[in-house]
């Protein structure tokens, strides 16, 4: 049985790029190919989901479902198509799927945050409150800006992380969220207007 | 929001969202107020590095677990006395510790214990190992040892949170055996084969026998009644 990384990808049918042929390793019977697909992907796929749950075990145990069901199901995937971007609706799917589920807590650790104020406030009085000087540490500064993307709407999350983590272009993700392009560009607006406002107090320098 | 439907942006609102991706023509950024296109553009970096500012986890050994196919290389490298420290990895992430236990548990492992027979000379010849403990099953010992140590810090582990440690110094050759044994039981797949079968049945045959302890809370993992038994232990003084 060949090493993970004696598969590169060469040597595969001609005009396939390297995931399509080690994909077609796969559908091949050659099972270990797939996990230069995992290495490639996984931080990447991490990042993203991460980025939705928020949660570092939720969103790896997330990363991993998400690889599991795309071997699953490889042998629907196009191979003309880009892999990643089929993976990533993968992962943004069962993101979704697992904040519907968790959407009662959510909420109601929401509810107590807010105190029967809006997102904005929120962002502004924890920050001010514990960071009177204004010398905000790297950790605040971190959270202050993941809270202020947790208020967003999960449909302008998922573009706003798709763009900001993987420069992505608006037609991919308008490919992994099947919507229009000019969708992907409206919610990447009106969230990072959102976000400007949640962070007026807190631009970086 | 409704206007999220379709493309409802007005001209102005394309251009600063162009100018912010870096996708606006020189004149149209330049037609923009300065200071706003700059502050765009900083949020952006700013959001950008808070998202990527989580240590991604190591996945691939678990997804290609789940799938029921053993990273195989691992198994190559005990073979071909290669990478053997990547294999005492596998072992300890699989664990999810890395700390060594105190004295206390030690010896209460081994008052409980007492003079257990080692399932090592079991595994090792499944692992391309010999049964003296020379050689390739002498080395990949070493190399857990090695890694086990509390001074070693270049593991990455998958789980440094967990509450579970595992019996330490004095239980180490029965736990990591053991705890080899259950990555090659879980990881080989298919033991259908009469290969297979005759690979794993010094595995699987191998006693392990530990009952009580007295030294905290335990957990047991039993993946059927011939498959070695893996003992976790809650030991505060290791906890990260």
């Amino acid at each position: 049985m060949p090493r993970a990384d004696e598969h590169t990808g060469d040597g595969g049918p001609p005009g396939l790029d390297p995931d399509s042929q080690m994909i077609q390793a796969v559908l091949n019977g050659d099972p270990e190919a797939y996990r230069v697909l995992v290495e490639r992907y996984e931080r990447r796929i991490y990042y993203v989901v991460y980025g939705m749950v928020r949660d570092p075990e939720d969103a790896r145990d997330l990363a991993q479902d998400c690889f599991v069901k795309a071997f699953q199901n490889l042998h629907r995937f196009r191979l003309e198509s880009k892999f990643y971007t089929w993976l990533c609706r993968i992962g943004m799917n069962l993101a979704i799927d697992h904040l519907r589920k968790m959407k009662h807590r959510r909420h109601s650790e929401f509810d107590d945050m807010r105190g029967g104020s809006d997102g904005a406030q929120v962002v502004r009085l924890h920050s001010k409150r514990d960071d009177p000087s204004e010398n905000v540490s790297s950790a605040r500064v971190y959270k202050t800006i993941m809270d202020a993307v947790d208020t967003l709407p999960d449909d302008q999350r998922q573009v706003l992380i798709l763009r900001e983590l993987e420069d992505m272009p608006y037609k991919e993700i308008s490919e992994i969220l099947d919507i229009p392009e000019g969708t992907v560009m409206s919610r990447l607006y009106y969230a990072r207007r959102k976000l400007q406002t949640l962070l007026a107090d807190h631009r970086p320098n | 929001m409704g206007e999220e439907v379709t493309m409802t942006l007005s001209p102005d609102e394309q251009a600063r969202l162009l100018a912010e991706d870096g996708l606006a023509p020189a004149e149209v950024v330049e037609a923009l107020p300065e200071a706003q296109v700059r502050a765009d553009q900083r949020l952006r970096r700013a959001v950008a590095a808070e998202l990527r500012a989580v240590e991604a986890p190591t996945i691939a050994d678990t997804v290609m677990r789940r799938l029921g196919h053993l990273p195989v290389h691992v198994g190559d490298s005990v073979q071909g006395e290669a990478d053997t420290p990547s294999f005492a990895a596998a072992v300890m992430a699989e664990l999810g510790t890395r700390d060594a236990l105190g004295p206390q548990l030690r010896s209460e492992l081994a008052d409980e214990v007492g003079e257990f027979t080692s399932i090592w000379p079991a595994i090792a010849p499944a692992v391309g190992g010999a049964l003296d403990e020379k050689g390739m099953g002498s080395l990949l010992k070493d190399a857990v040892r090695h890694e086990a140590a509390a001074e070693f810090d270049g593991v990455s582990w998958l789980n440094p949170g967990s509450r579970w440690r595992v019996a330490g110094t004095a239980a180490m050759g029965l736990a990591f055996a053991a705890a080899a044994a259950l990555l090659l039981y879980m990881g080989m797949g298919d033991t259908a084969t009469p290969a297979m079968e005759a690979t794993m049945a010094p595995i699987l045959e191998a006693p392990v026998d530990i009952e009580t302890i007295d030294a905290g809370d335990v957990e047991v993992l039993q993946f059927g009644d011939q498959a070695p038994t893996i003992i976790m232990i809650d030991d505060e003084a290791s906890r990260p």
